[in-house]
């Protein structure tokens, strides 16, 4: 596993992210804002996992990976939301969400994810 | 000079508060319990100290208590409980009966955060019963509900009735024009209704309505709202829903009745029409100009031979 | 006080933290979806509150204030539109009719002070999550009337320091009602100026790891 797609509408949670990220990893990450910035991060990248924000302005984070999934996407998806409720899981889960992570991200919470993502 | 009370009597005065004062650890483990709450809960202080909640009462499980207790811990910020949204936190049996079989004693919590002579943090969580308000409240609000039910709900299909629909769609066509988005009125008519009535007699036809809406229902959102409007007719308000998935909702609730045995009827005995219209935020009108452009729309289905949705596309 | 785009947009994923725990706390307590959508933020000064919030002279507003002292030093309250909110408590009390008397009125202030302190909490246990630091806030008060009632028993911490309003506008979809909350801090500039020192640091910080 080596690409990863974050897509955040907030440029601060998307430099938590990867404050978070293991010292010295060899990932590489690619930021994506919105819909449109994904489709075109993923066009180009082929991520292997995304990590998506629930809470955004113009669509929520599994609407713009079924969108993603839509037009071809093949990587895993976690959730990354302080909105942990019931109906937000299970709208993610149904998703195929293989994890949901609360904000705010830790480093042990990233870790935790980047170890089993890759298996 | 004056004297300082010794800690015997502080104590005695907590025993002694029309109140019950609970003291818990960061483990939930009971380090106080006074004086109310032995009385009540006829647990004495030495069975209780050193035990959690759950140990002493078996099933125990309050999420929202958990949560606030955690979070008083954790920040030493006070936490509030009301009664309205929680009951009760301790469960305590009522021994004298109540016209609204109240069996437990109602409770009102705060939650404040103490903190030990070695620095652990501790919650003091004081309990007040409020049985007395609840049950005064309650007479009220059973005149209320009754009211209100009779007044809201249509009562053979259990839908709202156009009279809270009413005020119901005042108050989101505000909101949709406030926030711009687009709400959506589905018209919706039982075909040959009259005919059912008259072949299979008014009971089929009370269960032809009755079925209706449940089958209808079960397509719908929570945020939707379905509403008996009168007689055969029906009214479907989808919010957040511009006008060509409201068509495509309109062709999926024509499908989901087709496919469905009503009353004592066969699958595909029965359909309806269906009239849509939208509310745009850029092109606001009154709640009535919805109702009258989806009614219009219902009246071109059924002369374009029924069982359809009008307009066909946009 | 004008923030830099990357001030506001911290703040606006603090907020957004702030309100996702809200709606899921709401959740559980409400036993139902609750939806609430990215924060606005925004900074003014005190006097221009009515403006910033949109409320009309005479606008009830209803909900609750706690004084926050720490890493943030101000008075937080939390107001709702009352039309909206009172419906919403209604629903919840199980009555939905604007009559009813005092005792009931007593059972929605409750359940609103309720409603109030767990979205407080979420929002200031964000800030104090993501920028470190303890804030420890007062007990919830209910508070209700026009926006100058609500603002009178919010007392100037050091009258002779103009003062400034942080705004976080929220909405939230709960029991098929529409709801505006704003989340209404009222700070000095001294603390102003700490916060948002605070929130440069923290910038600093992650930009460096």
């Amino acid at each position: 596993m080596k690409n990863i797609l974050i897509i955040d509408d907030s440029a601060t949670s998307r430099m938590l992210f990867k404050a978070h990220l293991p010292k010295g990893h060899a990932y590489a990450v690619q930021e994506a804002k919105d819909l449109d910035s994904a489709l075109a991060a993923n066009a180009s990248t082929r991520p292997d996992l995304v990590v998506l924000d629930y809470n955004m302005p113009d669509h929520n984070g599994v609407e713009v990976a079924q969108r993603l999934l839509a037009t071809g996407l093949d990587a895993k998806l976690a959730l990354l939301t302080a909105n942990t409720q019931q109906a937000v899981v299970d709208e993610a889960r149904a998703c195929g969400f293989g994890w949901i992570i609360e904000k705010p991200i830790t480093s042990a919470g990233l870790a935790k994810l980047l170890e089993e993502a890759s298996r | 000079m004056q004297a300082t009370l010794s800690a015997a009597l502080w104590g005695d005065m907590v025993d002694q508060l029309p109140l019950g004062v609970l003291l818990l650890d960061p483990a939930g483990r009971i380090r106080g319990w006074n004086d109310w709450l032995a009385r009540h809960t006829a647990i004495v202080l030495p069975a209780a100290l050193g035990k959690t909640l759950p140990e002493l009462f078996p099933g125990f499980d309050h999420p929202r208590f958990a949560w606030a207790l955690a979070e008083v811990l954790a920040t030493g910020s006070p936490q509030v409980l009301s009664h309205t949204l929680n009951r009760h936190v301790i469960p305590i049996r009522l021994s004298v009966p109540n016209p609204y079989e109240l069996v437990l004693m109602q409770q009102k919590v705060q939650i404040t955060a103490l903190a030990a002579e070695d620095g652990t943090p501790l919650a003091l969580v004081s309990i007040t019963d409020v049985t007395e308000n609840v049950l005064q409240a309650q007479s009220l609000i059973a005149a209320a509900r009754a009211l209100q039910e009779s007044s809201h709900h249509d009562s053979l299909t259990g839908l709202y009735n156009r009279r809270f629909m009413a005020s119901w769609l005042e108050q989101e066509l505000k909101q949709a024009q406030r926030h711009n988005y687009p709400v959506s009125c589905l018209m919706l008519d039982i075909d040959h209704f009259k005919r059912i009535n008259d072949t299979h007699g008014h009971a089929v036809g009370d269960r032809v309505l009755r079925d209706f809406a449940q089958v209808l229902g079960g397509q719908l959102r929570d945020s939707d709202l379905f509403v008996r409007h009168g007689g055969e007719e029906f009214v479907v308000l989808l919010t957040r829903c511009p006008l060509p998935e409201a068509l495509f909702r309109a062709q999926t609730l024509l499908g989901a009745l087709r496919a469905a045995a009503v009353g004592t009827l066969p699958a595909g005995a029965v359909t309806c029409s269906v009239g849509a219209a939208v509310y745009a935020p850029d092109a606001p009108c009154t709640p009535d100009a919805l109702l009258n452009q989806a009614d219009k729309q219902l009246y071109v289905a059924k002369r374009a031979g029924r069982d359809r949705v009008a307009p066909a596309s946009i | 006080m004008i923030l830099t785009p990357a001030q506001q947009d911290a703040l606006v994923e603090i907020a957004n933290i702030g309100a996702g725990k809200a709606a899921r706390h709401l959740s559980v307590l409400l036993r139902d979806t609750v939806q609430m959508n990215v924060p606005e933020v925004c900074v003014g000064q005190r006097h221009e509150l009515s403006a910033l919030l949109g409320t009309a002279p005479g606008d009830l507003l209803v909900g609750v204030r706690q004084a926050a002292v720490g890493m943030l030093t101000a008075q937080v309250s939390l107001l709702f539109h009352s039309e909206e909110s009172q419906q919403l408590v209604r629903e919840l009390v199980g009555i939905g009719l604007p009559m009813v008397g005092a005792d009931t009125r007593a059972l929605e202030h409750d359940a609103m002070t309720e409603i109030g302190n767990i979205v407080v909490s979420a929002y200031v246990g964000a800030f104090a999550d993501l920028l470190g630091g303890n804030i420890r806030l007062s007990l919830a008060a209910y508070t209700e009337g026009d926006l100058n009632d609500v603002l009178r028993h919010l007392p100037d911490e050091e009258p002779d320091q103009e003062s400034f309003v942080l705004l976080l506008k929220s909405h939230m979809r709960v029991m098929k009602r529409e709801v505006d909350g704003s989340l209404i801090v009222i700070i000095s500039r001294a603390n102003l100026g700490v916060l948002v020192s605070r929130i440069d640091q923290w910038l600093a910080d992650l930009q460096s790891a």
